[in-house]
């Protein structure tokens, strides 16, 4: 019989003895350490913020700038709006949306209207760039006119005049005197 | 005599095919006075029955910043009433695009057209009662016209400061467009191609 035969046969289970041996004082070690070490201070954890770029809508003439900001954090989204300095701010649900219709500006640029739409509902509201008025044509249609339906507002028929579309009639919304004015029949 | 009655409503219908209805004019009040460059600082506007301030024009800079294009190929402006939107092309290349507002108390004239002339700023009146207008300073005005619409028509394309309503009929029978948009046409267009169609 050779002699290495036994040292041959031998040798394997002691290697994977120690080798386990050492696997176990290892976790040991780490199970120690881990539970000994002083606990780092627990920081709240950071709600994930995210900004995306303005959008910006400049005036028919050129003259003015609306600038909308949309902040977006966890299920919430803030939106805010400047015409040089910040003249709204809302914060909605991320389901529901706030955008600046093509015709938001008014001719004479001291009115913007807003179109924000919430699920089933969609309101229209007008602001005036002071920051001042902010006036929810949407809700003051319905209260005037229940059966009417509002289906859009196009834009400004002149400097104090919003066009609204109901699926029966067209309308002028006056800003200044809040009022509404029937147009013909569409 | 039976020969006579099927003469007379033969000539009627003929007629009647035959019969061109006259282009009325653009602004009904303003293209029978004068077509020329006009321009009045501090004048008041009206329109919608509403008191309008037009915008300031400045006498020294007219002319427009016109500048030579680099871009070759003719220039044509298409503008679809159907959509309300105005397409200008240099050869294949889109210069610009962007909604207009055509007529909604006149009718737009469909067509081939050339511009006739360029005004930087003129008035335009027209109407009658709750829809009478009168609005000084319109700027960047370019009229056309051809064979059927006559220069005397008045139809233009040009700025507008009394309304914000683009993507839907809103004029006398003019292209509406925003103040920047038809100051941008304004100084591109030069020897431009115009076809306006309505599909």
């Amino acid at each position: 019989m050779p002699k290495n035969f036994i040292t041959g046969r031998k040798m394997p289970l002691l290697q994977f003895m120690i080798t386990k041996i050492v696997i176990i004082i290892l976790s040991i070690m780490g199970l120690v350490y881990f539970s000994l070490r002083p606990s780092s201070p627990q920081l709240p954890t950071a709600p994930l913020v995210k900004t995306s770029s303005p959008t910006i809508v400049e005036s028919p003439d050129g003259k003015a700038r609306l600038t909308m900001k949309k902040t977006i954090s966890n299920s919430l989204v803030n939106y805010t709006f400047s015409v040089d300095k910040p003249i709204f701010s809302k914060t909605i649900a991320s389901t529901n949306t706030i955008s600046i219709p093509h015709n938001t500006w008014s001719p004479d640029n001291k009115y913007i209207f807003l179109k924000e739409n919430l699920g089933k509902e969609t309101n229209y509201n007008v602001l005036s760039v002071s920051g001042k008025e902010l006036i929810n044509v949407s809700s003051l249609f319905r209260q005037k006119y229940p059966d009417l339906k509002l289906v859009e507002i196009t834009g400004w028929a002149a400097p104090t005049l919003l066009i609204l579309n109901t699926q029966k009639a067209s309308f002028w919304f006056n800003v200044t005197n809040q009022s509404f004015i029937l147009l013909s029949s569409l | 005599m039976k020969r006579y009655f099927l003469l007379i409503p033969a000539l009627l219908v003929l007629v009647l095919v035959n019969f061109k209805q006259p282009i009325s004019c653009a602004n009904s009040i303003s293209c029978i006075k004068n077509l020329n460059t006009e321009i009045e600082n501090g004048a008041v506007g009206v329109f919608n029955s509403q008191k309008i301030v037009p915008p300031e024009i400045n006498p020294v800079a007219v002319l427009g910043d016109i500048s030579p294009s680099a871009t070759p190929g003719e220039k044509h402006i298409y503008v679809n009433l159907a959509n309300q939107t105005l397409y200008a092309f240099q050869g294949k290349d889109l210069y610009m695009q962007t909604l207009i507002s055509s007529g909604k108390w006149g009718r737009t004239p469909t067509g081939d057209f050339t511009i006739w002339t360029k005004l930087r700023s003129t008035r335009m009146s027209g109407g009658r009662g709750s829809d009478y207008y009168n609005l000084p300073n319109v700027p960047f005005v370019m009229f056309f016209s051809n064979a059927d619409v006559p220069a005397t028509a008045g139809f233009s394309f040009h700025g507008t400061y009394w309304h914000n309503n683009f993507g839907y009929p809103m004029s006398h029978g003019c292209i509406n467009m925003r103040i920047t948009d038809a100051e941008k046409l304004y100084n591109w267009a030069e020897n431009a191609a115009v076809t306006i169609y309505d599909n």
